[in-house]
């Protein structure tokens, strides 16, 4: 049994340039140079005493991972039933996001982003809005915020 | 000589009267004797009877003297009781014989003007009874010629001592039951007024009836006779539905026998799709451990795709040098989201497997119990069928019976019919005498009320 011979040029892919994925309900575009690993059903650890935007921690490959929860959640909520992580960066130097969902890969001409407008969120201030342009042509795309994972985990880590 | 009675007086008279031929004849003898001892002479013996003739005349004398002074001594009191007794029948009353003297003509006298004392106060006391008897008569009749005129019998006859005093008594007490009688007629006479009213109004209810029961009788008439004609037509179909019953209950036979084959093949059918609800229910079964397996597959394609979500990653952060690693990256993508979707459509098709498992079981099941019930009711139409044959038979002998019985109900009718026309002569001629009855009823209650007028005119003391 013999495979068919595997053309690159034929079957590569346009380079994914951007990982789209939804933070606390918000979509933002992640830079593809940032080191990411996701993981599903990772399992939480809750930590006592931790600050409102630390979901617990996790485990990588025997490194343990703080796991940071971007959503609105209202003062008092302890229970986290989602178990969908985004690690950023290389443990150990690495932390987690909780997600809605694994990210998406999007190379240029699939997302455009957002304008004008910032959201209603916590790491608000980690999201970079462009400024409208007055003679804009049509969008393609989806519409994403674009976010630096460095000052999204120092924004979380403030609020 | 007064003294002696005239009887001693008539019996020495007698005496005398026959002791003078004896002495005569004795004088005679003994001169005849003497003449023939010639001891007188004959004109001795002469003389001797001169003498004693002489003797024999004035005895003969003395006789008659004596015989005609005792005739006037029987004579005179018989002459006397004579014309007393003529005196009586001429109506002398009191006449009286009246003779003096104490021979039996004297007694006989005395007891006869005693016997005529006797008997004329008798007749002079029958006299004054007789006249108080026809006092007593007029008053009576007096008395009834009143009852008679006035009507009123409150009226009382006299009554007196003497014999008519009974008859007034029995007068009074036939007034007063007379009166009693029609008073109690008079009210009898007021019930049979009321009666024969009553009566009337009864006759006229009865001739309506009877007029009703003549039209009713005629109306039944002609229902029997359209009920004979039903009859016959009954009789007809009734040999005609014995035939069909004949026929049914051999097409009721086949029928057994066929639901019998029927049972067979229903159970052999409820054992077939057992069985192979059996086989389809292991098929589900095994389709779940399908669903088991291509759940392992979806899992390992969620992960091969997370796999290749984090190659891709890697590759994008390594850059240009994992270009080639998110190629490889890309097709393991490509491959978990193809083995993920095939995953998805085995997924969706064991789903439909096992829906359409379940459903076919259930349907099955339902078939089963439909068997069942189907078998069920087989059974119970075969029995209801045998029974229905045993029915059958049955009727068919109840309805040769019927038959039967029709044809005679059809002679019985026909002869209720002659019946009933009798019958509606007899009512007519019911009604006929009704009516003469009605007839006479009014006659009738004219009598009662005569007759109540008639006894009204008598006064009673009764209220």
């Amino acid at each position: 049994m013999s495979s068919p011979a595997f053309d690159e040029s034929d079957a590569a892919p346009p380079s994914a340039t951007r990982f789209a994925a939804r933070l606390g309900g918000v979509s933002v575009a992640l830079p593809a140079g940032t080191p990411l690993e996701f993981v599903a059903d990772a399992t939480l650890y809750p930590l006592p005493l931790a600050p409102m935007r630390v979901a617990g921690l996790m485990q990588l490959r025997g490194q343990p991972l703080v796991v940071l929860d971007a959503s609105p959640r209202p003062p008092g909520a302890v229970a986290i039933d989602r178990h969908d992580v985004l690690v950023v960066g290389r443990p150990p130097q690495a932390a987690a996001l909780l997600v809605d969902g694994p990210p998406r890969a999007l190379a240029d001409g699939q997302w455009h982003p957002v304008r004008g407008t910032r959201p209603d969120c916590a790491f608000a201030a980690a999201l970079d809005v462009a400024a409208p342009e007055p003679r804009a042509s049509a969008e393609v795309g989806e519409a994403l915020y674009e976010v630096d994972p460095e000052r999204l985990f120092e924004v979380l880590v403030r609020s | 000589m007064a003294s002696r009675s005239f009887a001693q007086q008539l019996r020495r008279g007698i005496t005398v009267l026959a002791a003078v031929p004896l002495a005569v004849a004795t004088i005679a003898a003994v001169l005849a004797w003497l003449i023939a001892r010639e001891v007188l002479a004959p004109g001795q013996a002469i003389g001797i009877v001169v003498v004693v003739m002489g003797l024999a005349a004035l005895l003969a004398l003395g006789g008659f003297v004596y015989g005609r002074r005792l005739a006037r001594s029987a004579s005179e009191p018989i002459e006397r009781i004579q014309a007393t007794l003529e005196a009586l029948a001429d109506g002398d009353l009191d006449a009286r014989v009246r003779w003096p003297g104490r021979d039996e003509f004297a007694g006989l006298a005395d007891a006869l003007d005693r016997l005529l004392d006797d008997r004329v106060a008798g007749l002079n006391r029958a006299i004054r009874e007789s006249e108080d008897l026809n006092d007593s008569v007029i008053a009576i009749m007096q008395a009834v010629g009143t009852i008679a005129s006035t009507k009123d019998l409150s009226i009382r006859v006299p009554v007196t001592e003497n014999v008519t005093g009974a008859i007034a008594d029995a007068l009074n007490l036939l007034t007063e039951e007379t009166a009693r009688v029609l008073s109690n007629v008079a009210a009898l006479s007021g019930d049979v007024a009321q009666a024969t009213f009553a009566v009337r109004g009864q006759s006229d209810l009865a001739i309506q009836a009877a007029a009703r029961e003549q039209r009713e009788v005629g109306l039944a008439a002609a229902e029997l006779a359209r009920a004979a004609q039903a009859l016959v037509a009954v009789a007809d179909r009734a040999r005609q539905v014995n035939e069909s019953a004949v026929r049914a209950g051999v097409e009721t036979g086949e029928a057994v026998r066929v639901v019998g084959a029927t049972l067979q093949g229903i159970a052999q059918s409820r054992e077939l799709i057992r069985e192979t609800g059996k086989r389809i229910k292991q098929l589900g079964e095994r389709s779940q451990e399908i669903g088991q397996v291509v759940g392992i597959i979806q899992a390992i394609a969620q992960r091969t795709g997370i796999l290749a979500l984090n190659a891709s990653m890697q590759a994008a952060s390594a850059g240009e040098a994992g270009r080639s690693f998110a190629v490889v990256a890309d097709e393991v993508k490509r491959l978990s989201e193809s083995a993920r979707e095939s995953a998805t459509r085995i997924s969706r098709l064991v789903n439909a497997i096992q829906t359409g498992t379940h459903e076919t079981v259930r349907a099955m099941n339902e078939a089963i119990a439909q068997v069942v019930q189907i078998s069920r009711m087989a059974d119970d139409a075969g029995q209801a069928m045998r029974r229905t044959r045993q029915e059958t038979e049955s009727l068919v002998e109840n309805v040769r019976e019927i038959a039967a019985t029709s044809e005679e109900q059809a002679r019985v009718s026909s002869a209720l019919q002659a019946r009933a026309d009798v019958i509606r002569e007899a009512s007519a001629e019911t009604a006929r005498q009704l009516r003469a009855q009605s007839i006479e009823t009014r006659r009738l209650v004219e009598y009662a009320r005569s007759l109540v007028e008639e006894v009204s005119v008598f006064r009673t003391s009764r209220p």
